[in-house]
């Protein structure tokens, strides 16, 4: 079978290579929760634990919901809760932010100083109570939530060697622009946002620290410490903060979410904007969808179509600008299929290029909303 | 099992906590709290609602260990020494902010968080306070009417 049909071993990964620690579903969840006094101290823990037995806990939403569903593979015997550590802070910075880690998500939402375009997006998130819980760094690293893998089914995500979704319902959580092994969306709402401002993240490991783009944070599905994953985080690494450099002058940006209620669902598309704009061109635009690939997806044809057109956008840009935004789509034809996915991709980026110009317009797509 | 202090309602309660244990779980069978509805255990429903160093929270999704050392407050909380219900609660009676009432615990520590923070909210500001709890009878106009009513009350109370 072809890639299309998510059952190719893939070039480079073989079986054997794959975490496989599938435990039977009625196993009871027991696991120790064990604070970390430091960053440092989280690392070591985590690493003398290994990677079949710790992971970390953040807000935790994530995590707890992958333990109430016993997924076989992500069931860890020491959650390391790093939520107690000093990394809750949004910081000014060069003109910029610094975002530590663990602030919360409805920190980002109610301030008024960031980008609109992140604090659109993270007002975007979930409910105000996930929100209150989960954490900028939690969002952005959240497992998929293909209903296969949440499901515990046995997929390349969890131990096993078969994409369901990609031959399955993937009417929600898979990608409208291809893969290999895994299907699934990328589904959080801020890393579009972080790396439509392109934003970097600093991450420590038993080595040391490295700061990354967004793009080289969520590359893609790769096989990372025997996991296949989207994010290059090991499971023995701590995220320890976002920095969103000065916008351009005269930059302007926007954040809009097609989900199917009004609140709580995850993106069925988001898109997240930035113009910098001199005079009343465009000397450069980011576009980037959520929602709809592995990972953040960068329209470039998007980005270089809106280069050099004038502000306020016509009608017709607008037009192209969301036209060229879905360049390349290859929505599944299996399964159930997610084709529809692609108009409402480009939709979205219409709704969010139209607002900036358009004062006081919902960020998110709610149906029944007056 | 390790034994430890959780705060709830401004009171000290010494639990042996499973770290496995939810919030929920530990709000409604350890320190018998049952207020505090368990609905759909995965954040999707909004009934186990409680307020945690200020913010409404699920309870179904935190780890109980996760709250120590914060201040935890259930709907339990709200009534006055003499167990008189609170304005909020009240507000939710007079305008029939409830038809089975499944919801109703939630909805009011949802609104409560609001309105500590926000005292003078317009329509607008509550339906954004209270997109994450579902009410599956009312249709949501009486519960709006509710805390539109209770915040009144309270603005009245404080003068
Ligand atoms: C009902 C529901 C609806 C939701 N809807 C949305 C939505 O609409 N949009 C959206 O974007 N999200 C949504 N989410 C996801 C939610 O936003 C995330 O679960 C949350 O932000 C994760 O943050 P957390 O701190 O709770 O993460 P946790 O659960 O603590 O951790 C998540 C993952 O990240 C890892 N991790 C966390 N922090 C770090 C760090 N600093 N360093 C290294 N690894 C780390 C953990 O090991 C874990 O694998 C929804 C979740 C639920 C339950
Ligand atoms: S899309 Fe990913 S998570 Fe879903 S079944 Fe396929 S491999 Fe598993």
């Amino acid at each position: 079978m072809d890639e299309g049909q998510g059952h190719a071993a893939g070039p480079t990964v073989g079986e054997k290579n794959i975490v496989g620690r599938r435990k039977m579903r009625t196993e009871v969840s027991k696991f120790a929760l064990i604070q970390a006094t430091s960053v440092g101290d989280a690392i070591a823990k985590l690493s003398s634990y290994g990677v079949d037995n710790s992971a970390v806990i953040s807000g935790g939403t994530d995590v707890i919901s992958r333990n109430k569903e016993r997924i076989a593979t992500m069931m860890p015997q020491y959650l390391i809760d790093i939520s107690g550590l000093p990394l809750n802070y949004i910081t000014p910075s060069s003109g910029g932010f610094k975002i530590g880690a663990t602030t919360p998500v409805i920190d980002v939402a109610n301030n008024t100083s960031v980008p609109a375009v992140l604090s659109q997006a993270a007002n975007a998130v979930a409910t105000p109570q996930i929100q209150s819980m989960g954490t900028v760094a939690g969002d952005v690293l959240q497992e998929v939530w293909c209903e296969y893998v949440r499901n515990d089914f046995p997929c390349w995500r969890n131990g096993g060697n078969v994409c369901y979704g990609a031959i399955g319902d993937n009417r929600y959580y898979h990608s409208i622009f291809g893969g290999r092994l895994c299907y699934a969306n990328h589904a959080g709402d801020l890393a579009p946002a972080l790396t439509a401002l392109n934003a970097t993240a600093t991450i420590q490991s038993q080595t040391g620290t490295s700061t990354v783009s967004m793009e080289d944070l969520i590359p893609g599905i790769n096989v990372i410490s025997g996991r296949v994953k989207e994010n290059i985080v090991a499971w023995n690494e701590i995220l320890t903060e976002f920095q969103i450099p000065a916008p351009a002058s005269g930059s302007v940006s926007a954040f809009y979410k097609v989900r199917d209620r009004g609140t709580w669902d995850f993106a069925l598309a988001s898109a997240s904007v930035v113009l910098n704009v001199s005079g009343s061109t465009i000397s450069s635009a980011r576009v980037v969808l959520g929602g709809v690939d592995v990972k953040p997806h960068i329209a470039t044809s998007a980005q270089s179509y809106l280069a050099g057109k004038s502000v306020p956008l016509s009608e017709a840009d607008i037009a192209g600008a969301a036209a060229a935004a879905v360049d390349g789509a290859q929505p599944l034809t299996t399964g159930t299929g997610n084709s529809y996915r692609v108009t409402i991709a480009s939709g979205a980026v219409s709704k969010a290029l139209r607002s900036i110009y358009t004062p006081n317009q919902p960020t998110v797509y709610a149906p029944l909303s007056s | 099992m390790e034994s430890t202090l959780l705060s709830v309602n401004g009171q000290k309660y010494n639990v042996s906590l499973e770290p496995s244990e939810s919030l929920n779980h530990v709000i409604r069978e350890r320190l018998g709290l049952i207020g505090t509805k368990r609905g759909c255990e995965t954040g999707g429903c909004g009934s186990c609602t409680v307020i945690v160093d200020g913010k409404a929270i699920y309870s179904c999704m935190m780890y109980a260990m996760q709250a120590v050392g914060k201040q935890i407050i259930t709907i339990e909380g709200l009534q006055g020494n003499n167990a008189e219900l609170d304005v909020i609660q009240r507000s939710f009676m007079v305008a029939g902010g409830l038809q089975c009432g499944y919801c109703t615990p939630g909805f009011i520590m949802s609104a409560k968080a609001l309105l500590d923070s926000n005292p003078d909210p317009q329509l607008g500001e509550i339906k954004d306070a209270l997109v994450g709890n579902l009410c599956r009878c009312t249709g949501y106009t009486k519960i709006f009417d509710s805390i539109l009513l209770a915040a009144k009350e309270r603005q009245k109370s404080n003068k």
